[in-house]
């Protein structure tokens, strides 16, 4: 298990500096840097002087030593419309994230494998259709356009719900459902096939045979073999719940990472995407980590096989 | 005389064990529906000029927000243009994208994949690492990071999503050769004579030509709901060019007055991902000789 966490850390260290050097090479190569790094309104003079300030008149691989020398540091690079480091504006705005994150998260890991096992074994066809229907939609509908249905239906016809931004408890429910039901969709579909796969196997009839009563059979024993791929979804889902929240958050201009990070794109301000793409991805990447770890334990096959 | 021993590989286990219990598949019919999903946008794209009944750029202010209607079908957007014609010029839009990408990433990947897979090795470390570190990569996020660098666009969304597609291939394609590697036809050939280029072009990307379908037909989905996502977001291409996903942000304001001008582009995104996924998910049944009775 300690190799294990050993290489999948390094894996994880690997990633990072992937990214890393691709948002460097995608600044610098695309173009001339300074029209990133510069508000489009400054004139020639004050474009020399910032050039010179962040050194972009070094050559290549200096500038890039001192990058990485600022990530190492913590130095994410500064936000150039709000003057601002932007860590600082980051930690502002990831816990209104979390907010949605965290339940739609709690929300999947509960839903998806109790629908995944209902799916699999219930008596009755049509529950066992609509299931696999429910599935098959969930993972094909755009986040954004089912976030914009929630709010056609429940707020602008029914005017049960707030369209948009933070506030009460109500304020949550549209966000989080539409950022919740295409990883519930995901799961439960790993979870069913894992479930139709493992109820046909010899272990299952042996408890049968022994007296294991039929919801044992099917809630724990079943489910258990059924979760490890799974928990690997979670973590290979983890990149598009990072997605889907960051449209989530403009469809209901919900004031997190994700519509700091949009306003950073239409603005054309870099630094701020740049830094914000790489905290976030350190975040993605250790999570993903935590689940691959969580598998291996889960699963004997892959904790022996690393 | 290599001919013979080109046979593709016959799976052991398909012959030993007994023929798979018939799934009952509620879907059956579904890959025909989906077929014509699919070819009902490919001919949008292609002849998009020819279908749409609008001029889908010029704007008509006195048809705004138009409903749904015998003359325009799916209603008319925020500055009046017909919503049916710049979908159908939006599925050109997309389809460009969508075969550029694919073919690049396909192209690398397939290469990079056999390569891995036939050396084996520390080649083989290195490129399996590397691969693994990509895919954990969220590809937004060099989208995004590609877009603020050098301004939306199609050549900005078609450069971001083949440096991460690339990897999906690239470890399929692996594992496949890994597998073909053992297989005697291809030890038949080395011993034949056949140069390690010859082995890996006639013997063994034939063989993996099955997984390359299956890869396309699922990817395309993929790259499609990743092409909406970021038109969604103001990073892929720009307006007044027709993207399903920019034409869905058009609407968002005016969800509660003009359903139609966000719901219709999501419900074309949804029926086109929906029918490559299922596409999909029948050919690779298909393909393979352990599930294709079941399908």
């Amino acid at each position: 298990m300690g190799t294990f966490i050993a290489r999948r850390t390094g894996q994880g260290v690997l990633t990072i500096a992937i990214l890393a050097v691709l948002v460097f090479l995608l600044s610098r190569v695309t173009g001339d840097p300074l029209n990133t790094l510069v508000p489009i309104e400054a004139t020639p003079a004050q474009r020399e002087n910032i050039a010179r300030q962040l050194g972009l008149d070094k050559p290549l691989y200096e500038q890039f030593f001192v990058y990485i020398g600022s990530l190492l540091t913590g130095d994410f690079g500064v936000s150039f419309t709000h003057r601002v480091p932007v860590s600082d504006l980051f930690a502002e705005r990831i816990f209104n994230s979390l907010a949605l994150v965290v339940p739609a998260f709690v929300i999947v890991v509960i839903l998806g494998p109790v629908l995944g096992v209902i799916g699999a074994t219930s008596r009755f066809t049509v529950v066992r259709k609509a299931v696999l229907i429910f599935a098959t939609l969930g993972i094909a509908l755009p986040v954004f356009w089912i976030g914009l249905v929630l709010v056609r239906f429940f707020a602008v016809q029914l005017g049960w719900l707030p369209a948009s931004r933070m506030g009460d408890w109500t304020h949550y429910v549209l966000p989080v459902a539409s950022l919740s039901l295409m990883m519930i969709a995901g799961m439960m579909r790993l979870v069913r096939s894992g479930m139709l796969d493992s109820l046909g196997r010899d272990y299952i009839k042996l408890a049968r045979i022994t007296g294991v009563s039929e919801r044992s059979i099917r809630w724990k024993h079943a489910l258990r073999n059924s979760l490890s791929s799974a928990v690997a979804f979670l973590g290979v889902y983890m990149s598009l719940l990072v997605a889907g929240t960051t449209v989530v958050e403009k469809v209901f201009a919900w004031p997190g990472v994700g519509l700091l990070l949009y306003d950073g794109v239409v603005a054309r301000n870099y630094p701020l995407v740049q830094g914000i793409i790489l905290i976030s991805a350190v975040m993605v990447v250790a999570l993903n980590a935590v689940f691959d770890v969580l598998q291996a334990y889960l699963d004997p096959k892959i904790r022996l096989g690393a | 005389m290599t001919a013979q021993l080109t046979m593709p590989p016959v799976d052991p286990v398909a012959i030993d064990t007994p023929k798979p219990r018939r799934r009952r598949f509620p879907l059956r019919r579904l890959p025909w529906t989906a077929i014509i999903i699919i070819v009902a946008f490919l001919a949008a794209g292609l002849f998009a000029p020819l279908l749409a009944p609008f001029d889908p750029y010029t704007p008509s202010l006195g048809d705004r927000l138009q409903p749904p209607s015998a003359e325009h079908w799916l209603g008319t957007d925020t500055l009046g243009r017909d919503l049916l014609s710049r979908l159908i010029f939006g599925a050109r839009v997309t389809l460009v994208v969508v075969m550029i990408a694919l073919a690049v990433s396909a192209a690398v990947g397939i290469a990079i994949g056999v390569i891995a897979g036939f050396f084996r090795g520390k080649v083989d470390t290195v490129i399996s690492r590397t691969v693994d570190a990509m895919l954990a990569i969220p590809s937004i996020f060099v989208a995004l990071a590609l877009a603020a660098a050098r301004g939306p666009g199609q050549a900005s969304v078609v450069i971001a999503v083949s440096i991460v597609l690339w990897a999906r291939f690239a470890r399929v394609i692996r594992s496949d050769v890994l597998s073909l590697t053992e297989q005697d036809f291809i030890a038949q050939a080395q011993v034949t004579g056949c140069s390690r280029t010859r082995t890996m072009l006639i013997h063994i990307l034939p063989n993996v030509l099955n997984s390359v379908m299956v890869l396309l037909s699922i990817n395309m989905g993929y790259v499609i709901m990743l092409e909406a996502s970021l038109s969604f977001l103001g990073a892929g291409i720009p307006p007044p060019t027709p993207s399903w996903g920019a034409m869905v942000s058009e609407g968002q304001n005016y969800i509660g007055v003009a359903w139609w001008v966000s719901i219709m582009p999501g419900i074309a995104i949804a029926l086109i991902v929906l029918a490559l996924n299922v596409f999909g998910d029948w050919l690779r049944d298909y393909l393979d000789p352990r599930t294709r009775d079941a399908v």
